[in-house]
């Protein structure tokens, strides 16, 4: 070493100590500031705020979100709030904000992002499939927010699914990678399964009640299955119900010991049985089933109000039966091992109610009060009033005068019976009604009383009900929240203004109006913002309408992408807050096969069956949705059976170009059809746009191209199919439909209406070259319960140059009961096939009722449909049509009846008197 | 070199971590300002002068449980403006008035900013009293062992005559009520926690130190 390095080395020593000793008395008092109060520096300005995300500087004017803005003074209280309400936007899992600066104060918010579960898979010895695995999963899904005690728990979901499939000490290991670039993750679940045990031996510590025999037989475990705990779990509850049988319902059994043995895999069980008291149910009098009361006994109640319980079910199960002045009395009797239930039943007389009445009703009319309480006049052998309902009338009959301001009213029940029919009377003590004398509105000021009074559905002389006062509260709550104020507290006060007369004080704190600051959008990996901003009906700026606000989530969600909308609001001050939509994005594919069998035989008895060729009828379909982000789906869906084979490609977008709110079908089809008269190949292409119109209407409009090639005909061909071979249809469809049926697959109530419109015109040398229109009009009454009345009617009507293809015809389930599928109307006069026309009128009528009482789904049904199909338009003459008429039962499906009906044809002399028989699912249509 | 560094690293104007989330109950954020803040200010009604002064740590322990026991009980509990003019008295009561406003100024808040705090631990007093205040029994076995054991040897050991049994037993049972509500309380506390959804960010914690 030089004497210089040394030399330098001291001087530099020597130097640096003045220097430490300086740094140290400059930071002294920052160190000392900083011990005794957090870092804030009294009357700090802010000078900056920036916002960075997962460590770098966000490019989606995040600063929005943060409610500090340059010029503020500094608090710390301020970053505190901002960081909350920065959280509360569920977008970001962890926030940090630094400082730098004294007086001028330069804030960082770093953000990190909430990462979103991209793929989740399974490796190792998984013991079970990928999908039992994934059905385990609650805690953690794919598109769904990611953290780690989402992790934590999904692994202990999987342990225990594992667990229930009888693996023993389950080993899983969860790993999460992140996808470079982007705020996800692919999570990986290493598992081994474990050992499975083999159940050795099944010991029973029991005491009496069942033989140990029959507990073994009641168990589908067995000695020798492997032990799976979820299994088991179903045997005790088998166990427990086998005790009950024997009149132990509050039998006690429970796994007390699992013995295992690893050496050679097998675990011996120890079930211990406590059959607690035995319970004797006599019910002497009457048949009725003991299983009606017996579950009161399976907990330990108060005996008084056991019996009670006991004797309210077996008068109303006797009641329903028409038993209307069964009696029953009751008693506990004590045994030694337990007790003995008798209940005494005298069912009286059984009569059958056939008229009701009702005296000293003067506020409401006996057509009032069965009006509200749905009480149907009878309709031949149906609708009449049972047993049960009758009873459960009076406390009805009571709630209505209840709300009616009658606080007081008192409801009696008796029967006047003659022979086997009897009359129910309801004698009605009223009492004095309540009312309202005044309401007034008091403390508000966003807004006039009378714009408040108009939400209440009560009224000043109109009847008082106390607890409608909260409803009236919840209502003002939501106009309030829906003109955009929050924090509004409504408190009533009710004073009595003398007899029966009451006024009504609502006392309102108003809130204050919010304005939505800013809007962010999250969630959405796949679709594009402008797609989610599309359906909001509110934007910056804008009032925080609650209705607007709510209606713009159910716009998301009728997108059909996402499988959760969340839209949540977050105050960032008393007049302003931040608006997070949140949506997580569903499933794209969708696969489905359908397979059938069909024959062109008719089927005349079950024999025959047997020698009828059968032929597979098929569906196959695939959708993928949300293509390109943008909300529109693809679909194809192709057909196959004996008559028809089609293939269509379907584009469907929820607007049209340029944002036209009008949801936009494009379809291509090619397909080929085997009728009755003809066959025909058709390739096409069609645009249809469907959006409400007005008056309650929805109209589609269809513009389209086809051309159709007739491949076998029947009949002598007409001019038009003669000249024009293969048809070409340039057209333009509206279709007008007001549907307003309580259900499109099973209406009971409402009606269906329909005009649909075929323009097709000569365009680009196609041939088209007809107008024609299809009316249709359903109505549906329930006449009562179960008691339906269904009618149809169809006017159709052509005009120019009509194709065989596009001719109107009848015939079939769907149409005319009387004939066989497109049988019905004009022939050809040698070969006697159908041709079908250019006009058709149907009329069909139903009446279904219910066949057996306790299968609910499953009707009759008597019908009468009349029509036909009538060349030309001119031809069309009332007295012409066919008459038919028939009977039938049906099954309802969630998709429609699947109805077997027999029809006969009252007009042609030719099928008089021979039935034919229909199979199909589906209403009429 | 080192001096520049130690320079650098001392001086405020380097960026500095102010606040950050140190925990999340049933997905609501708690900040390190907010311990900060019941660390500096919160004591409860039945703080006593001379008590240890609490860890930043024990105070985010309270805070969560005390949010776990609101969250999860949901019982509409009243808290009244003299109920929380009384705590706020008792936590000015604590310093000089120049004191107070400093501690207040440090933190960017009012006074009225501090009822939230307040309100929370007066609603989680008054849910734990409801619970536990009331029914819980304690045995005459009970107290004359707790007279035979604690008593009497402390106070022999403060050089005081232990008064007769007759007349500490009355002062015995409070304190053995007291004690016993209070185990009881925690227990339940626990379980409840055991439920919610609890997340601490240590890293923030840290940031403290």
């Amino acid at each position: 070493m030089s004497r210089f390095a040394g030399g330098f080395r001291d001087g530099r020593r020597r130097l640096c100590l003045p220097a430490c000793f300086l740094c140290l008395i400059l930071s002294l008092p920052g160190l000392m500031s900083s011990a005794a109060f957090p870092q804030s520096a009294p009357a700090a300005v802010v000078a900056k705020v920036e916002v960075w995300v997962d460590g770098a500087p966000n490019t989606e004017n995040l600063e929005r979100l943060v409610s500090i803005r340059p010029g503020d003074l500094y608090s710390l209280s301020a970053v505190s709030d901002s960081i909350k309400q920065i959280h509360r936007s569920q977008l970001f899992s962890d926030v940090v904000v630094t400082r730098s600066g004294v007086e001028s104060v330069e804030l960082r918010f770093g953000l990190t992002r909430k990462l979103i579960v991209r793929k989740i898979g399974f490796r190792g010895e998984k013991g079970t499939s990928g999908r039992k695995l994934r059905n385990s999963l609650y805690a953690l899904q794919e598109y769904a927010y990611f953290s780690d005690e989402k992790l934590a728990r999904a692994t202990e979901e999987l342990k225990m699914a594992l667990i229930d499939e009888g693996y023993f000490q389950p080993q899983v290991r969860a790993a999460a990678k992140r996808v470079p670039g982007a705020p996800q993750v692919d999570v990986v679940f290493a598992i081994a399964a474990g050992a499975r045990y083999a159940i050795s031996a099944i010991r029973f510590q029991w005491s009496a009640g069942v033989p140990k025999a029959d507990l073994k037989k009641a168990m589908k475990t067995k000695e020798g299955d492997l032990y799976s705990l979820s299994r088991l779990d179903q045997d005790l509850a088998r166990l427990r119900a086998l005790y009950a049988k024997h009149r132990y319902p509050r039998a006690d059994v429970e796994l007390t010991a699992e013995d295992f043995f690893p050496e050679n895999g097998t675990v011996s069980l120890l079930i211990r049985v406590d059959p607690d008291e035995h319970i004797e149910i006599l019910i002497s009098g009457a048949d009725v089933p003991i299983d009606l009361v017996l579950p009161i006994w399976e907990e330990r109640i108060f005996e008084e109000w056991g019996l009670g319980e006991a004797e309210a079910r077996i008068l109303a199960y006797l009641r329903e039966k028409g038993y209307i002045l069964a009696a029953v009395s009751s008693r506990i009797e004590r045994e030694e091992a337990g007790i003995r239930i008798v209940h005494r039943v005298d069912p009286g007389q059984k009569a059958r109610i056939s008229n009701v009445r009702f005296e000293g009703n003067s506020h409401f009319t006996a057509g009032r009060i069965k009006k509200e309480l749905g009480i149907a006049d009878r309709v031949l052998f149906f609708g009449r009033l049972d047993g049960k309902r009758a009873f459960e009338l009076t406390s009805e009959i009571k709630m209505l005068y209840e709300i009616e301001g009658f606080p007081a009213a008192q409801v009696g029940l008796q029967f006047s019976v003659e022979g086997d029919e009897a009359e129910a009377v309801y004698t009605i003590q009223e009492g004095r009604q309540q009312r309202i004398k005044t309401i007034e509105i008091a403390g508000a000021s966003l807004f006039s009383p009378e714009m408040i009074r108009s939400q209440l559905s009560i009224a000043e002389d109109g009847p008082f009900f106390r607890p409608f006062i909260r409803r009236e509260i919840e209502k003002l709550s939501a106009f309030y929240l829906d003109q955009s104020v929050r924090g509004t507290k409504i408190e009533p006060r009710i004073e009595a203004l003398g007899e029966d007369l009451f006024k009504v004080i609502f006392n309102i704190q108003e809130g204050r109006m919010i304005r939505i600051q800013s809007l962010f959008v999250s969630g959405n990996r796949t679709t594009r913002n402008n797609v989610v901003l599309r359906e909001l009906r509110v934007k910056e700026g804008d009032l925080a309408r609650a209705d607007r606000i709510s209606l713009s989530k159910q716009n998301l969600e009728r997108l059909g992408i996402f499988s959760e909308v969340a839209i949540e609001e977050i105050p960032i001050s008393e007049s302003a807050e931040h608006v997070i939509i949140t949506v997580r994005e569903g499933e794209r594919n969708y696969a489905g096969v359908g397979i059938g069998l069909e024959t062109r035989d008719t089927f005349r008895s079950a024999s025959s069956l047997l020698e009828t060729s059968l032929r597979l009828r098929g569906t196959a379909e695939y959708m993928r949705g949300n293509m390109f982000g943008s909300a529109a789906s693809l679909s194809f869906v192709t057909q196959f059976s004996l008559s028809e084979k089609r293939v269509v490609v379907t584009w469907q977008q929820p607007y049209f170009l340029f944002n036209i709110p009008v949801e936009t079908y494009i379809n291509g089809w090619v397909e080929a059809e085997d009728r009755t008269s003809f066959a025909f190949e058709r390739e096409g292409i069609s645009v249809t746009g469907m959006r409400p119109f007005f008056w309650g209407f929805d109209m589609l409009t269809t513009l389209g191209y086809a051309r159709t090639t007739l491949t076998k005909l029947e009949v002598p061909p007409n001019e038009i199919d003669r000249q024009f071979y293969p048809y070409s249809k340039t057209s333009l469809a509206p279709s007008f439909i007001r549907e307003r049926r309580d259900d499109a697959f099973n209406p009971e109530r409402g009606y269906f209406s329909s005009l649909a419109l075929d323009w097709a015109f000569p365009l680009l040398q196609t041939e088209s070259d007809f107008l024609k229109g299809l009316f249709k009009y359903q109505r549906y009454f329930t006449l009562v319960p179960r008691v339906l009345l269904g009618s149809t009617f169809r006017l159709g009507l052509g005009m120019g140059k009509m194709p065989i293809h596009e001719r109107f015809f009848a015939g079939g389930s769907n149409s005319f009961r009387g004939a066989k599928f497109d049988e019905l109307g004009p022939e050809d006069p040698e070969s006697g096939i159908p041709i079908g026309g250019k006009a058709l009128v149907l009329f069909n009528f139903e009446f279904s009722f219910p066949v057996v009482s306790s299968l609910r789904n499953f009707s009759g049904v008597i019908f009468y449909d009349a029509g036909n199909s009538f060349f030309n338009r001119s031809d069309v003459d009332l007295r012409d049509l066919e008459h038919a008429v028939g009977l039938g039962v049906r099954y309802r499906t969630p998709l429609g009846p699947v109805r077997l009906e027999l029809g006969w044809n009252l007009t042609d002399p030719e099928k008089r008197g021979r039935p034919i028989a229909f199979i199909t699912i589906g209403n009429i249509f | 070199m080192a001096p520049v560094l130690l320079l650098l690293w001392l001086h405020p104007g380097q960026p500095q971590v102010v606040d950050c989330i140190v925990a999340e109950v049933n997905g609501k954020a708690l900040t390190l300002t907010d311990v900060r803040i019941l660390q500096e200010f919160a004591i409860g009604p039945e703080h006593k002068d001379g008590d240890p002064p609490v860890t930043l740590r024990q105070t985010l322990e309270e805070a969560i449980n005390r949010r776990v026991v609101i969250d999860l009980v949901r019982e509409d509990i009243e808290v009244t403006k003299k109920e929380t003019d009384d705590l706020l008295l008792l936590w000015k009561g604590r310093f000089e008035a120049e004191q107070w406003q400093e501690r207040l100024a440090a933190y960017g808040l009012q006074e009225e900013a501090l009822r939230p705090y307040l309100e929370e631990v007066i609603r989680y007093i008054k849910t734990i009293d409801l619970r536990f205040g009331r029914g819980v029994d304690v045995s005459r076995q009970d107290i004359e062992r707790y007279y035979e054991e604690e008593y009497r040897p402390f106070e022999r050991s403060l050089g005081r005559e232990p008064k007769p049994l007759v007349q500490a037993a009355a002062e015995i049972e409070d304190r053995l009520k007291s004690e016993k509500a209070g185990q009881q309380a925690t227990t339940w506390v626990r379980s409840l926690r055991a439920q919610a959804e609890v997340r601490i960010n240590d890293r923030c914690l840290e940031q403290a130190r």
